[in-house]
């Protein structure tokens, strides 16, 4: 027998469930670029920032721990996406020193798929990239 | 910032959104058209100069109701209030999850936020399909069961290994859909969770939908004219409107056999489907959008669905919060990544199976 | 065309003799339409001669260009003596495949990528587009690769990042629409003779009735990385009469693909 509760529940459920059904009509998925058992964290200096769709893009030099210098692209969330959260032109110049976690694609290219990165300051904001897609595998 | 903060926010551009409104039905109401006598209950919509009901306005189309109603839900077409209010805390549960540090291997908890507070208000709604009954779209013929079949089969063929490291081979562009090739998006538009602001515009004789999406323009004419030649294939099809009442009425046809709904397959030849749209105000920030889509060589009969664009998100209110969806120009990296990064992997296992004969 | 000298506005310096029909609701002339360049611009703003085509082996004519009246005032680009060495360059490398990244972001004419055209090579390449015209907004959609771009009339819009199609801003100067362009990047050409410009550039437009059948456009170009001082280009714009004229979809990406990305698949040879 259900409750409304459980009804409730059970609608909510589906509906998030459904929710996750978010391939259909996505953007590619995580996984043709990502690799999701390959987390990454990178601190570097803001190199470039390209606020572009599909996904914007910020380039970091990162300083690797035998002292050698390596570029790397990021990929985060749509300018929309982004704006919202405060990532603006403003937020990170030219110079910026950031930490990102992210996870690396599997070109092994130097890029990854953006999480979050934090300021100077501390301040995190999330990439708004296209992890949830492969949440939801 | 939580979703209670845009819902204030949401609730003060409505204000300000209906003042901005109210602007343009000045100039309407100087115009020689001989307006209509308001209904008892809503008052008619404004017009623009020319006479033509006013739509105009900067919406977004996002929404928190899913396009089909979970099975379980059976007949049943509205939420209660409390259902909605534990939907909305649900949404609002998962923007504040969104301040809290990742989980380890949990990329999904960073796409809440961006995923629920961007789809919009809850309609009340358990689907947009309100027809067939239960809220799901009808089946598919068995012409496009079988289509659907052989291209799961080779999408199926591409996939290499199993959860979480599963390798996707594309062995061209082609291998991507035509949403990420930048080529189209599918119609009719639906489901949208981000770059999902569209603006109507009105000068005399068309309405002009402009979508962030794509940077898609749909210029629709309202001159009686007809339909483009049936040897013209377009993605977005070919739209002639005319007015009933106080509703825009679309007709779109031919539509290009490339189209893929819903998915990565073309519904193959998508170029039969007919769409009918019908925009209709209900209320300064609302305006509904009804489609009714037919193509009896794809579905066993014709769907409808209801989707609510809104003007009261406070991220898209002026024209140029609609920012230029340049798909195509920023996708290279990601075609490199696929289609080049196939062929090394290929490669690489080529190398590996020749160094093991040896 | 009978004019009606009480209600003209008196700023315009050369006033035109026709006054085009108002857009209802407003004191502006109706841009409403669909329009078109007629001229070889955008093979080449400058004057010049016919040439072959880029692969007259396999095209013949296919792609030739046709001989050409410049549409810039004066005659030629003002370039600073290392930009016009850099447009010759472009010129020879119009047509490299982008083979990475780098070379993609900085080699090669964008329109053989079917990329967006930027302001003012959207309005001269040879296809149509339609204004559209409201009281407060003007959106110009161009037939090639879909380009569109907002006009807002009625407060200036920030730019968030440097664009495509660039940052548009519009008011009247009597019956002249003028359109300031600010923030496009440098990734646009003037035309397929590799004419092109920094992200510095700033572009006026203007838009003139000068008939019930003709605009005539004139678009002023500024940047100060390239070019020695401004220059202006000029040429009537003509209205498609035709009774089911129409923008199409010319949606190029897919007939770009196999030159973008083939190199991808072909075998590198390792």
């Amino acid at each position: 027998m259900q409750t409304k509760s459980s009804s409730v529940a059970a609608g909510v459920g589906c509906f998030i469930l459904l929710l996750s059904a978010v391939p259909a009509w996505a953007h590619h998925s995580f996984a043709a670029e990502y690799d999701s058992t390959k987390p990454i964290k990178l601190q570097g200096t803001v190199k470039k920032v390209e606020f572009i769709n599909p996904h914007s893009w910020i380039t970091i030099d990162v300083k690797r721990p035998d002292g050698s210098m390596e570029t790397w692209e990021i990929e985060a969330g749509a300018p929309n996406a982004i704006f919202r959260r405060g990532l603006t032109k403003d937020a990170i110049p030219v110079g910026t020193e950031i930490v990102v976690n992210g996870f690396e694609a599997k070109a092994g290219n130097h890029r990854a798929n953006g999480l979050d990165l934090t300021l100077p300051d501390g301040k995190r904001l999330s990439l708004a990239s296209s992890s949830l897609e492969e949440k939801n595998k | 910032m939580s979703h209670r903060f845009f819902a204030r926010i949401a609730a003060l551009a409505a204000i300000v959104a209906l003042g901005i409104l109210t602007e343009v039905p000045a100039a309407g109401q100087q115009a020689p058209a001989p307006a209509k006598k308001a209904a008892a209950a809503k008052p008619a919509p404004s017009r623009t100069p020319w006479g033509d009901p006013d739509l105009q306005g900067v919406y977004t189309f996002a929404t928190t109701t899913p396009i089909e109603r979970p099975k379980a839900l059976g007949l049943k077409d509205h939420y209660t209030e409390e259902e909605i209010a534990a939907l909305q805390k649900k949404a609002d549960d998962a923007v504040q999850a969104e301040g809290k540090a990742p989980r380890t291997g949990d990329t999904g908890t960073y796409n809440n936020f961006w995923i629920s507070s961007d789809k919009g208000r809850v309609t009340g709604r358990t689907s947009l399909i309100t027809d067939p009954e239960d809220g799901r779209m009808p089946p598919f013929t068995e012409r496009v069961q079988k289509i659907r079949a052989q291209w799961a089969a080779k999408d199926a063929a591409r996939q290499v290994g199993k959860p979480p490291y599963v390798q996707e081979f594309f062995n061209s562009w082609e291998d991507h859909p035509i949403y990420t090739r930048c080529i189209a998006r599918a119609m009719p538009r639906m489901f949208q969770s981000y770059n999902h602001g569209v603006q109507i515009l009105q000068s005399p004789g068309y309405v002009v939908l402009d979508y962030e999406s794509m940077h898609d323009v749909r210029i629709i004419p309202l001159d009686g004219s007809p339909h483009l030649d049936a040897s013209i294939r377009q993605y977005n099809g070919d739209s002639r409107g005319h007015w009933e009442g106080n509703t825009l009425v679309v007709d779109l046809t031919n539509f290009s056999d490339n189209m893929e709904f819903p998915d990565h397959v073309p519904g193959g030849p998508q170029g039969n489907m007919h769409i009918v749209e019908r925009f209709t105000r209900v209320d300064a920030n609302t305006v509904n959008y009804q489609v009714t889509v037919d193509d009896p060589t794809t579905w066993t009969k014709p769907w409808t669905f209801i989707l609510p664009w809104r003007s009261d998100d406070p991220s898209y209110q002026q024209p140029e919060d609609l920012f230029e969806y340049a798909c195509h120009e920023g996708n290279f990296r990601m075609m490199e990544d696929t289609v080049s990064g196939t062929r090394s992997l290929k490669e690489a296992a080529q190398r590996e199976r020749a160094n093991t004969k040896q | 065309m009978f004019c009606s000298v009480a209600v003209r506005p008196a700023a315009a310096q050369q006033a035109p003799t026709y006054r085009a029909p108002r857009l209802a609701g407003t004191q502006n002339p109706n841009l409403n339409g669909i329009w078109e360049s007629v001229n070889t611009a955008n093979w080449e703003l400058e004057s010049h001669s016919p040439g072959p085509s880029p692969l007259p082996a396999l095209l013949g004519l296919y792609g030739a260009e046709p001989p050409g009246q410049g549409v810039v005032e004066g005659g030629k680009i003002p370039y600073q003596p290392w930009a016009l060495a850099k447009k010759k360059e472009n010129f020879e490398k119009r047509l490299t495949r982008p083979t990475s990244l780098q070379i993609n972001e900085t080699t090669g004419d964008p329109e053989a990528k079917c990329y967006l055209p930027g302001v003012p090579r959207a309005t001269y390449m040879p296809y149509p587009f339609q204004i559209i015209q409201t009281p407060k907004q003007i959106l110009m959609a161009y037939e090639f690769a879909a380009a569109r771009r907002s006009i807002v009339m009625d407060h200036k819009p920030k730019a968030l990042s440097d664009t495509w199609m660039g940052w548009s801003t519009g008011q009247w100067d009597g019956d002249t629409l003028v359109v300031d362009v600010t923030n496009q990047n440098d990734k646009t050409w003037f035309d397929r003779a590799g004419d092109f410009h920094s992200d510095a550039l700033h572009v006026v437009e203007r838009y003139t009735p000068i008939d019930a059948g003709h605009l005539m456009y004139e678009a002023t170009m500024e940047d100060p990385k390239v070019f020695t001082r401004a220059w202006t280009i000029k040429m009537p714009l003509y209205r498609r009469i035709e009774q089911n004229a129409q923008v199409l979809e010319y949606r190029c990406v897919e007939f770009s693909e196999e030159f973008m990305y083939g190199h991808f698949i072909e075998s590198s040879g390792k």
